[in-house]
């Protein structure tokens, strides 16, 4: 090698690899040090340290995406198993998303590839779009370009990773992903999770470069140019910005509470007493809430294409707080959305409503262009200007109470808390300058504190007491065929004519096995005591079995339903078909503890007869699995005497009295068997269990 | 994120070797003086990655010259300190006096 002369690799990683802002500068100065005397590897020395140096401030400066970008891709694993998880199966089950073999169908592979796509342009979409929309500087030129590339790196990446996994772990790791929520994928470690994750990344930053936006000249000391707005010389209108992209940062917050509730908030198996643990759940619920809420709103507000990070109409702390007085709702209407309440719509409208409240209170009017350019009695004989808000918050009422009496309660939420967010946003004044901004955040607190309040006492109240029977109880609109598309729901179970026969009859499938969360018992020295005021309420969430003789009890051939059964019928024919449900106790209760139990039903069944339902109690866990039966009860809405055509399902309850303890101690199964007369034994009823309160002795 | 307010060990050394330089100040002449000062190799790619944070915040500025057939047809990228450059400097220098004048001499320190 001549002396003098850098190496060619090295002076090509110098020109293509270092930030392109040094690197011309750079070249020169290495070339006229080699020319000086220096030697090759120095020249290598020098070239390695100017690409790791230039692309750490790179990534310094691009903080905010690598972060955005690293949370992301750790949900990876999360995404594949909450689509998992709604699919029941399905291309989430496939061998392509497990890692654990090869692909197969062509359609396999493109709806893997939709779901990824989805998965890792829903932050660009979320955060990058919105500020470059703001700041002016989207070029729809590159987004095909982002889209095919991110495609391409995640394909290129799992392909590695894959290789690379099974190379580890021949022949190929085992994913148990049905074992898994995405809450607990989430924070995975496995080494196969973290290889999940790697693509994404990969796919997300590559999106997220590709998309960003020219770097803002106007990037630096924040603080100053909110005291002075012309201290960087530049002519700007704080006000006229305040307005635009804040539907993007409000967006990016509740987003990102959204997620956070349906990654943490969960109803709690058993409610009906309030305990410490529930308390320190909704307070934890709340917190969580307002956090992520601001710490979406914080990665929309500091990515380098938002506009509020170079011309901030308020300060940051103090839009985070605002909206925080939002968020703090959010978990409660996750929760009753989740127990189907019709209470949903109306704290969404209240969550919402208070929004509009307080960033009305912080956001001023736009600035007014000077009076003197107007003529005499300009604004007095101008013509008002129409208010559509008004049109648009009525239209939202109607539409809101539309969709409730559908049942369509996330639609109506929706709706209610825009009606709210337009109403507070028209009804409150907006303050008449930005003096106080800086000095009103720890009015801001306070308020937030004391809206915060509220929402945690209301978070706690849904979590003890559920309100799931709210809906039933006040309208009672329970309309099936709404939710079934207009009809209802044929047979869940797939009928063909017999080949020797020409009947049809019923093919029961083999129940699938799916592994269900059965969450512990709270303390029940608290619930069952004698002192005890409240019974211990246990929601049912288990399946419903149907089979026909000569099965005695759920077996192979039984089918097997996880819905309410006030939402589809099953018939079948060749035979009485039996129905059971079966309720599992994730512990045991004493049977010296329990006096009673009361069962509340929702009963449609519109076919007039006896319909008795009998209880038993079992302990699975005993040898030889002893049950104990507690009689049988007659289902009154449902007898001669009281029928009526059910338009929507009617609640009973039904009491069972527990006798003394005999042979069965203790037991963790509540099982129902529906006992209809003859002549109606070939359909199931559409009777669904509500919950199952136990009373203490 | 907090706006830095002070300067870090090398960026002084960089605006001091700056000032020393005048119009002469390039990558070249400014990580030889910093090597002749320090008494090591400096990296010529930190150094600039410290130049574009200074120019970023206002301390220095920088323009090109003309393509050099020496330098492979590159031009050489020169930098001079801005008056807020300046004051940090002096601000700088003011604390560290400070902070030195109260102590006593130090082990292997000459008088």
């Amino acid at each position: 090698m001549k002396r003098g002369v850098p190496p060619a690799p090295a002076v090509w990683m110098v020109e293509h690899l270092v930030p392109r802002s040094r690197c011309d500068g750079l070249a020169g100065d290495l070339l006229e040090e080699m020319v000086a005397g220096r030697t090759t590897r120095w020249y290598w020395r020098q070239a390695t340290g100017a690409v790791v140096t230039g692309w750490l401030g790179v990534l310094r400066d691009q903080r905010s995406m690598l972060f955005l970008a690293l949370v992301w891709a750790s949900l990876g694993p999360a995404w594949i198993a909450c689509f998992n998880a709604l699919d029941g199966g399905g291309p989430a089950s496939s061998p392509a998303w497990r890692m654990d073999s090869s692909w197969g169908e062509i359609s396999t592979f493109s709806m893997w590839m939709i779901l990824n796509l989805l998965f890792i342009w829903a932050p660009v979409v979320m955060c990058l779009i919105p500020g470059t929309w703001i700041s002016r500087s989207f070029s729809r030129s590159r987004f095909p370009l982002a889209f095919l590339l991110s495609g391409f790196v995640y394909f290129a990446g799992y392909f590695v990773t894959y290789v690379l996994m099974i190379v580890y772990s021949f022949p190929g790791p085992w994913i148990p992903w049905r074992r898994f929520t995405p809450l607990t994928e989430a924070a995975d470690i496995h080494p196969w999770a973290l290889a999940l994750r790697i693509p994404y990344l990969l796919a997300v930053l590559c999106a997220m470069w590709v998309t960003r936006p020219a770097k803002s000249a106007h990037r630096g000391n924040r603080l100053l140019r909110l005291a002075s707005p012309n201290a960087d010389g530049a002519e700007w209108d704080r006000r006229n910005f305040s307005r635009q992209g804040l539907g993007g940062l409000v967006l990016a917050g509740l987003t990102s509470t959204l997620v956070l509730c349906l990654l943490l908030c969960r109803m709690p198996q058993f409610h009906g007493a309030f305990s410490a643990a529930l308390l320190v759940k909704a307070l934890l619920y709340v917190l969580a809430a307002a956090l992520a809420g601001a710490a979406g709103t914080a990665i929309c507000w500091n990515s380098s294409s938002s506009a509020f990070l170079s011309h901030p109409p308020v300060t940051f702390d103090r839009f985070a707080i605002d909206c925080a007085a939002c968020w703090v709702w959010v978990p409660a209407t996750f929760l009753l959305a989740t127990s189907d309440s019709l209470l949903t719509p109306l704290v969404a409208g209240l969550g919402a409503t208070v929004l509009g409240l307080r960033l009305r209170a912080a956001i001023p009017e736009p600035a007014i262009s000077e009076p003197g350019a107007r003529e005499l009695f300009d604004s007095v004989l101008r013509k008002p200007g129409r208010e559509w808000h008004g049109v648009f918050v009525v239209l939202f009422v109607l539409l809101s109470v539309w969709a409730l009496d559908r049942r369509l309660l996330l639609a109506s939420a929706f709706t209610l808390a825009l009606a709210g967010f337009v109403f507070a946003w028209k009804y409150k004044d907006a303050p008449a300058d930005f003096s106080d901004l800086s000095h009103g955040n720890r009015q801001a607190v306070a308020k937030l504190l004391r809206i915060a309040g509220p929402a945690v006492l209301v978070t706690l109240a849904v979590l003890v007491f559920g309100f799931s029977g709210i809906g039933y109880r006040l309208v009672g609109v329970v309309n099936s065929s709404a939710r079934m598309g207009g009809e209802l729901h044929p047979l869940r179970v797939r009928a063909e004519p017999s080949a020797t026969s020409g009947y049809h009859s019923i093919i029961l499938w083999p129940p699938e096995q799916t592994n269900r969360l059965i969450l512990p018992l709270p303390e029940q020295s608290l619930l069952l005591t004698p002192s005890a005021m409240h019974p211990l309420i246990i929601r049912f969430d288990g399946p419903y079995w149907y089979f026909q003789a000569p099965s005695r009890r759920p077996g192979l051939h039984a089918h097997q339903e996880l819905g309410t059964p006030v939402e589809y019928r099953i018939q079948a024919s060749g035979g009485p078909l039996t129905m059971e449900a079966r309720q599992t106790i994730g512990g045991e209760v004493r049977l010296a503890d329990c006096s009673e139990i009361r069962m509340t039903i929702a009963n449609r069944n519109n076919r007039p007869g006896v319909i008795s339902l009998a209880l038993l109690l079992a302990d699975s866990s005993a040898p030889g699995k002893r049950a104990l039966y507690l009689g049988q009860q007659p289902v009154v809405s449902s007898e001669p005497g009281n029928f009526s055509v059910k338009a929507s399902a009617v609640t009973e309850t039904l009491r069972f009295p527990v006798p003394q303890p005999a042979r069965l101690l203790r037991f963790n199964q509540i099982i129902v068997m529906f006992l209809p007369e003859k002549g109606q034994s070939e359909s199931a009823p559409e009777i669904a269990i509500r919950q199952f309160a136990l009373y203490a002795r | 994120m907090a706006n830095r307010s002070y300067l870090g060990e090398l960026e002084l050394m960089i605006l001091l070797a700056v000032i020393h330089l005048g119009d002469d100040a390039y990558g070249v002449p400014i990580s030889r003086e910093l090597e002749q000062q320090r008494g090591r190799e400096v990296s010529v790619g930190s150094v600039y990655a410290a130049l574009d944070r200074m120019e970023a915040r206002g301390l220095v500025t920088s323009s090109l010259g003309d393509p050099m057939p020496e330098r492979g047809g590159k031009a050489r990228r020169y930098f001079r300190i801005t008056e807020a450059g300046l004051r940090q400097v002096a601000a700088t220098r003011r604390v560290l006096e400070k902070m030195w004048r109260g102590l006593p001499r130090l082990n292997g320190e000459r008088a």
